[in-house]
């Protein structure tokens, strides 16, 4: 299992779309996907599961990551969160 | 007369009789159940899903964007595998009715949004609410026939009653708020505007109403209750007000307005033109593409071709096209999406940019980037020449390969030969790759624009960056807040290396095109036809003023700017010959 710690950088935060697209991601990985934020742990492979987090721009969260492809599945959401989940800023 | 005032979310204007929606309420049906019927409302809730799911199909059909986007991330909620676990783990545990354990279920979320500090987020609980709201009923109905017809099975058809909407063909609708859903639900019964009491410029519901040119005035806030239903209303999009109860006189004057504006609407508009001046010069525009995605609006201002594509997002933006194959479905897709040249700019980065490469460069712009890193970064290279080959047999005569950050010829040299390299190993494994793709370079380092008739002789095309081109000829780091000011495109400085640039590719007779900001705008525009450029790429959304501008003057006009800049002796010169020849300020 890793752990580690992100933060949010697009300006609109966790809204619906990117937590699609983060969803849609993780989903294609077999390790379990969790992350844990104010003191709720949410499955990272639902929608409104990360979606309710209502995780704003410089929002902090810590992401678990446990099975058999969890170093890929890591690396394929940092990138997605460090890439603004491919949206421009709204 | 009632004037109230509100936010344009969706511009236009719009006259019809006030519709008040109220909100919907609904009484969950029987909460307990008995443990014979939880398999039952289990099945229930999968069929409301079914049938929801079917809806939100139909309405994905009318649009496209944003809009649609939104959509499917509604239908990605609706089927959220976990809280579809929670809700039959609910109808089962606590032996209750589908709708219950929807209703249950789905405000355990919207309850966390309610919590939320940010605005943006409660703006998307009316998202939840109406997602929950419709399973709810769709629920309850299957429950209530199942209930009222024992023969199991008969007739799995939902009850039309169900969501009888009244007559709002011609309405303005009035609601408090509005789901996306809804608004295109709306849309589909003929409704002609929306009045929100709250909502946001960013809500997903005036995000549709945008996409579906319906006009929609958000946050009117508790003025709402002052609208009387039934009376006429107007919205007028460019105040941002709604008029209630107006004269017969206002009346004919919006309707007169509004169908002036549908007729204009028709007519042929600008950007559907090419940009050519007064005096019959065109002007090819092109457009500066990094994404797919900003390929419908280059191709709705009708660009001629792209005259940039940024290939670097595929590094370290887009995680899943670092492979060659996954490479080769960008370059297809995007030739498939538009019409015309398309210009691939090999990947422009530095090595900064790239993973594993911790390195730090003191100063990254005069550093290993662009061409130079790429002759040393051979698989990188290969990899994406490979892919750029390959797809020129399929896409005859459209691919250019421009090339980043040139400074010497013998880089030009290099890379041919890369190139032939390339070429023969695709050829020998079967593709037949075009031989003659056209070569050419970004002019942004200034040795090349000064030495600009010897690299003409080399290449098929130049393309000007000015945005690196007056960063090193100014010597100016524009991200530098203390020097940022200082950094000005239209200095006489790049005036004139333009007007080399253009006059040694003219010689040579080959293409010079300007990628960088200087040709998005109005004042650069101008000088850079002026000096005899016919080619200009921008980002899309600046395609349209830029072709307004253009047909609105003679070359001619452009051409005494442009003899007039390269003498300037400064920017504030620039400025005022500007001014003075287009009367602009």
């Amino acid at each position: 299992m890793i752990r580690k710690k992100v933060t949010i950088k697009n300006s609109s935060g966790l809204h619906a779309r990117p937590s699609a697209a983060l969803v849609k991601l993780s989903s294609s990985f077999k390790s379990d996907f969790f992350i844990h934020m104010y003191g709720y742990r949410v499955n990272g492979k639902s929608i409104l599961g990360v979606m309710t987090l209502a995780a704003e721009q410089g929002a902090e969260m810590e992401l678990e990551i446990d099975g058999p492809d969890e170093q890929a599945c890591l690396e394929a959401v940092e990138e997605l969160i460090d890439q603004k989940f491919g949206m421009k800023d709204e | 007369m009632n004037k109230l005032e509100g936010l344009t979310a969706s511009d236009g204007s719009a006259v019809g009789p006030l519709f008040i929606r109220e909100q919907s309420s609904y009484e969950t049906s029987s909460k307990q159940v008995t443990l014979g019927e939880v398999p039952q409302e289990i099945r229930h809730y999968q069929r409301a899903l079914e049938a929801y799911e079917h809806e939100l199909e139909q309405l994905l059909v009318k649009l496209k964007g944003t809009a649609s986007e939104i959509i499917k991330s509604q239908s990605l909620i609706l089927q959220d595998e976990q809280i579809k676990a929670e809700i039959i783990n609910c109808i089962r545990t606590n032996v209750v009715s589908a709708s219950y354990a929807i209703d249950q279920i789905y405000e355990l979320y919207i309850g966390r949004l309610r919590d939320s500090a940010s605005n943006l987020f409660r703006q998307r609980i009316i998202d939840l609410i109406t997602i929950k709201d419709r399973l709810v009923k769709l629920a309850a109905a299957y429950s209530e026939h199942a209930r009222s017809d024992h023969q199991e099975g008969i007739s799995p058809e939902l009850p039309v009653s169900v969501d009888a909407t009244p007559q709002i063909k011609g309405c303005i609708v009035v609601a408090r708020d509005l789901s996306p859903t809804e608004v295109v639900q709306l849309s589909e019964s003929k409704a002609v505007g929306i009045i929100l009491e709250k909502g946001g410029l960013t809500a997903h519901a005036a995000i549709v109403a945008q996409s579906l040119n319906i006009p929609c005035l958000v946050q009117i806030g508790s003025q709402i209750h002052d609208i009387p239903s039934g009376k006429i209303g107007i919205i007028d999009g460019e105040e941002g007000v709604l008029l209630v109860d107006p004269s017969p006189e206002i009346i004919r004057q919006y309707n007169t307005t509004i169908s002036d504006a549908q007729a204009a609407k028709k007519k042929i508009k600008p950007s559907r033109l090419p940009a050519v001046t007064k005096d019959g010069v065109r002007v090819q525009i092109h457009a500066n593409i990094e994404f797919i995605q900003e390929l419908p609006m280059a191709s709705s201002y009708r660009a001629e071709g792209i005259g940039l594509v940024r290939t670097e997002g595929l590094l370290y933006g887009g995680l899943t096209h670092k492979s060659e194959k996954e490479q080769d479905v960008y370059y297809r897709r995007l030739l498939d999406d538009c019409t015309g040249p398309v210009v691939i700019r090999l990947f422009d980065v530095g090595g900064d940019k790239l993973y594993g490469f911790t390195t730090e460069e003191s100063n990254p712009f005069l550093g290993w980037r662009g061409i130079r890193m790429l002759l040393d970064e051979k698989e990188m290279l290969h990899s994406q020449l490979r892919s750029i080959l390959k797809c020129t047999h399929d896409y005859p005569g459209r691919i250019r390969i421009l090339v980043p950050m040139v400074t010497n010829i013998e880089e030009i040299h290099l890379l041919k030969k890369e190139l032939s390299v390339v070429q023969s190993e695709l050829a020998k494994e079967g593709f037949s790759p075009v031989q003659d793709v056209p070569l050419g370079i970004m002019v942004e380092v200034p040795a090349v624009a000064v030495m600009a008739d010897k690299f003409a002789k080399e290449v098929d095309f130049f393309s000007i960056g000015t945005n690196d081109l007056t960063q090193y000829t100014l010597a100016v780091d524009r991200t530098n807040d203390q020097v940022g000011r200082l950094f000005e495109h239209d200095h006489p400085a790049i005036w004139k290396l333009v007007q080399q640039i253009q006059l040694a590719a003219h010689k040579a007779g080959i293409g010079v095109s300007v990628c960088g900001e200087l040709a998005s705008t109005l004042l650069g525009a101008s000088g850079l036809i002026g000096l005899g450029i016919r080619n200009l790429s921008m980002k899309p959304s600046a395609i349209l003023s830029i072709k307004k501008w253009i047909q609105s003057y003679s070359v001619s006009e452009f051409q005494l700017f442009g003899s007039k800049i390269v003498q300037a002796q400064d920017r504030e010169q620039v400025h005022q010959l500007f001014s003075t020849i287009f009367h602009r300020v």
